[in-house]
């Protein structure tokens, strides 16, 4: 279900935003997006799998309890 | 594609070089119309010097035959032109031919123009220039009240389709010398004339300039409707939502240059376009300043009322059917899902279904011939209403729905493709995602909405600025005398409109 | 490039609504119970601080948005280690709201549907407001402002009949102590939050006073927050405020006006996502203005679609469910945020200040102070 969206969201993408850019040769912007697509396109496959993505949530909340001293469980 | 476009002019462009022999000169116009019938060649002689050789070219049928046998022919034949050598073309064009609208010239492309639009070109023995002679003349249709844009209560005068007799309309009600006409000729084949009209000093130079400079980029072989010029030119090409205007009233474009907004009229199409246009315009009728302000605002409030109605009311009724089912009250809710009993598809398929039921029966009434309007009524109500709510293909609860969806439709003629597609994907959005599709897709509407400008005004300009004044004549119509100001950045300097609160 | 301009009215409709969005978590129960809209006012008093720090940047350096000004104040390799860190802050909250949107529309009404989907949908009209740019986003708010402050209005108007006061005593029966801490919490995710706008401050007009935008916004936006969080506790007591997760939903449910107007939660719900959509679409258009200030590009909008859409689909594993993402925020966030909220605008703030003072000291052509 996520890949299937995904890869619509990416096509209309491709069609609607990355070809002009290349059109216009914004190559800076141009790797930018295929490098935020890529990711998007990775979690996305990866979720379809349904493989565990590290969220940044424990690991800030891991940070912020050492530096202010606190304890949550 | 710019060689294609210079070779295509080249094949148009076959020119005429001048000589001085008549008879060489006729044989070049000649070989231009060759195949044309109605190219008419009329030789003819002074008759005190029958030395002096005349010929006339025009075209049959574009031309007013009185106005060449009064004004040209007979003055020719029957004047008295003295022997000695100064007669020439001149002494013609200044002292024999009576007509409003004489020139000189040997440019090629002028006279075979000429002659198209029904012009005559006169050709004299031993003399390189020719006359163009005004002597166009043909039947146009009466002025009538356009079906477009009824009124109760204002004049029922509309455009004709002559460029010329649309620019007097116009001229006729605006008598100022700052009311400017702009005649340029666009499409390489057509060669259509514009007339670009405005206010010198209420316009805007800017919106002005952008124009002249879109029309002047356009490179087309034809243009024949003013809706496919509007087309070429517009800003947001893509989007379902037109922002030039177009207007059938000679009052209402008027009123259009007095708030600084410009018109391009193409010959040949009796809708003159009107820009910058905005949203806001899609919803003023000619009858609000006209009639009672409580009441205008009141009818105007209704047709925005109208336009939002028409483009959510089967989203809504999906969406509520579909996933909120809890939100209608329960009786409601009884005696629809009673009326869904044994219907077999689901709501999202019947209602889109019905929608496109009801958009053939719109399109069939515009296409078919009058006569047939009874059939259309029987075969739509009692077919595909009656009939099918008693199959249980439909339920009655969507026939309402859609019906109410058509009806106010019809409110908002001049809006109907952003309102097709609209509520066709609205609706879609209702079936995956309940009302929060409902309001994501109306965001991405509104989002759409405010990207658009319209040569450089934004298209909800007076709606999103924050600005009470803005609405005084767009959400409602107050009364005339609070409309001091013309609206914002589509006139340029002069902005008052009026100084006395009343006339009285 | 064309610049960007959006008006000082629409710059103020912009912030309240920035600070109303974060309504569905914020009225919940804290420590304080009924006392919580003191805490609401407490907050509001510390912001008045905070913002004052936001508005005198904003002031200093008009017509630069906070990643040039990072880059004239400390240089270019450590301006922009700071800039990737603020770019990854506005991600990780902008995804995080996305998350809310989704969990909230999924938790009341479309339980079958994937998160997925919602997530991803949320992603694409987030996608092309940023995309479409900051001025469409001006006029866009100014347009569902008036909708949603009406709508508003007629909730508040139509639950009188249900509020009792005796629900918001006793007053500080516990003492300020839980308040404190409330207040500490709600100085945090709303009010300390509009720190974001410094990175586009500089398309404020430029008679516009950011003093203006930000105060005006902020005691409006602050009263219209304790006048909410009041309203549902008188309607639904301290005790119950904790019970729910979306209070200021359940209460719509409880309006009611004769027979014919009831049932009109889904009003409420559409409400509150237009709000909390404007305050994720003002941070991921943030973060897409950081990345593309941080690969030099030099038009934004050109990589607004995939950042969103990044971030949208980040949203769905950011936390296992609504319930931890809320608790996360009520005791992680605004200690997470005290880095960007607090000690970065300051520290601009007192450097700016510093090398103001020595340029009008030495020079008065120093080109700095031109840039500036």
């Amino acid at each position: 279900m996520v890949l299937t969206s995904s890869l619509v969201i990416i096509t209309a993408l491709i069609i609607i935003d990355l070809i002009p850019i290349y059109r216009d040769q914004q190559w800076k912007a141009f790797f930018v997006y295929c490098f935020f697509l890529t990711i998007f396109l990775i979690l996305a496959v990866l979720m379809e799998y349904n493989v565990k993505i590290p969220s940044p949530a424990e690991p800030i909340r891991s940070i912020v309890s050492f530096i202010f001293g606190f304890e949550q469980s | 594609m710019k060689e294609t476009q210079t070779t295509a002019e080249n094949n148009v462009n076959k020119s005429v070089i001048m000589l001085k022999a008549l008879k060489d000169n006729v044989k070049q116009f000649k070989d231009i119309f060759q195949n044309d019938d109605t190219f008419m060649i009329r030789y003819f002689v002074n008759s005190y010097q029958s030395q002096i050789r005349f010929c006339l070219l025009y075209l049959e049928g574009m031309i007013d035959a009185e106005k060449i046998y009064n004004s040209i022919i007979k003055p020719l034949i029957q004047t008295n032109l003295s022997e000695n050598k100064t007669t020439n073309i001149d002494t013609i064009m200044n002292q024999v031919i009576i007509s409003h609208k004489v020139e000189k010239t040997q440019d090629s492309d002028a006279l075979i123009s000429a002659i198209i639009r029904g012009d005559s070109v006169l050709l004299m023995e031993n003399c390189y220039d020719a006359l163009i002679i005004a002597s166009k003349g043909w039947k146009s249709r009466s002025t009538t009240e356009p079906e477009g844009e009824k009124v109760i209560r204002g004049p029922r005068e509309g455009f004709v389709e002559p460029l010329m007799e649309n620019l007097s309309m116009i001229r006729r009600r605006l008598a100022t010398p700052d009311l400017k006409f702009k005649i340029m000729h666009i499409g390489v084949r057509t060669k259509t004339k514009l007339g670009i009209c405005y206010i010198d000093g209420i316009a805007n130079k800017q919106i002005l300039g952008e124009l002249l400079e879109r029309l002047n980029k356009v490179k087309i072989d034809g243009i024949l409707l003013s809706g496919s010029l509007a087309e070429l030119i517009q800003d947001a090409p893509y989007s379902p939502f037109e922002t030039i205007g177009s207007t059938e009233k000679p009052d209402v474009a008027a009123a259009n240059l007095l708030e600084g907004r410009i018109l391009v009229i193409v010959d040949g199409t009796p809708h003159v376009l009107v820009l910058p246009y905005l949203l806001e315009q899609f919803f003023q009728s000619d009858d609000d300043y006209a009639l009672n302000f409580y009441f205008s605002s009141f009818s105007r409030m209704l047709r925005v009322l109208s336009f939002i109605l028409t483009v959510t009311a089967p989203a809504i009724y999906v969406a509520l059917l579909t996933y909120h089912q809890e939100m209608i009250p329960t009786p409601l809710l009884m005696s629809i899902l009673a009326a869904r009993q044994g219907i077999p598809f689901p709501t999202i398929v019947e209602t889109l279904g019905l929608i496109l039921a009801f958009e053939v029966l719109r399109e069939t009434g515009i296409r078919m011939p009058v006569s047939l309007a009874t059939a259309l009524s029987i075969l739509g109500a009692l077919v595909l209403g009656t009939a099918a709510v008693e199959a249980r293909i439909v339920s009655a609860t969507v026939i309402i729905v859609v019906a109410l969806t058509g009806l106010t439709g019809l409110m908002t003629q001049k809006l109907k493709s952003p309102v097709v597609v609209i509520r066709i994907f609205l609706t879609i959005l209702a079936g995956l995602m309940g009302i929060y599709g409902v309001l994501y897709g109306i965001i991405l509407v509104l989002t759409h909405l405010c990207t658009i400008r319209s040569f450089g005004v934004p298209y909800l300009m007076s709606y999103t600025s924050l600005r009470p004044e803005d609405l005084l004549d767009t959400a409602m119509r107050t009364p005339i005398w609070f409309l001091k100001k013309r609206p914002r950045f589509i006139s340029s300097s002069n902005k008052i409109r009026q100084a006395n609160r009343r006339g009285n | 490039m064309y610049k960007e301009i959006i008006s000082q009215k629409q710059a103020i409709v912009l912030m309240i609504t920035f600070i109303i969005g974060s309504n569905t978590i914020l009225v919940m129960g804290g420590k304080s119970k009924q006392d919580i809209w003191i805490a609401v006012i407490f907050a509001i008093a510390a912001a008045c601080v905070l913002v004052a720090v936001y508005a005198r940047i904003a002031k200093l350096f008009p017509e630069k948005h906070l990643f040039e000004i990072l880059d004239i104040l400390f240089g270019k390799v450590f301006g922009r280690i700071i800039v990737l860190f603020f770019a990854w802050y506005l991600f990780h909250i902008g995804a995080a709201i996305v998350k809310n949107i989704s969990e909230f529309i999924r938790i009341i009404s479309l339980d079958s549907t994937p998160v997925c989907i919602i997530s991803l949908m949320t992603g694409i009209v987030i996608a092309y407001a940023v995309r479409s740019g900051l001025e469409v986003m001006g006029r866009l708010i100014s347009i569902i402002f008036p909708i949603w402050i009406t709508g508003t209005l007629v909730l508040t108007i139509l639950s009188i009949g249900q509020y009792d006061i005796n629900r918001l005593k006793p007053v500080l029966y516990e003492g300020l102590e839980p308040v404190i801490s409330d207040a500490f919490r709600l100085f945090a995710l709303p009010f300390a939050e509009t720190v974001v706008f410094l990175c586009f401050a500089g398309s404020f007009q430029r008679k516009s006073s950011p003093y203006k935008i930000y105060y005006y916004s902020l005691l409006v936006g602050g009263f219209y927050l304790a006048i909410v969080v009041a309203r549902t506790v008188m309607m639904i007591g301290a005790d119950n405020l904790s019970m729910f997760m979306y209070p200021l939903y359940v209460t719509a449910r409880l309006i009611r006006v004769g027979n014919f107007l009831e049932k009109i939660e889904l009003i409420s719900a559409v409400l509150i996502i237009s709000c909390t959509f404007t305050k994720a679409t003002v941070y991921l258009f943030s973060f897409t203005k950081g990345v593309a200030y941080l690969f030099n590009i030099r038009d934004y909008h050109r990589i607004a679609a995939p950042s969103v859409f990044l971030a949208s689909i980040y949203s769905i594993p950011l936390y296992e469910s609504a319930i931890e993402m809320i608790k996360w925020a009520q005791d992680i966030f605004p200690y997470y945020s005290i880095p960007f909220q607090i000690i970065l605008p300051v520290a601009v703030w007192i450097t700016a200040e510093i090398k103001l003072r020595k340029n009008k000291n030495t020079t008065a052509e120093n080109p700095q102070n031109q840039a500036m």
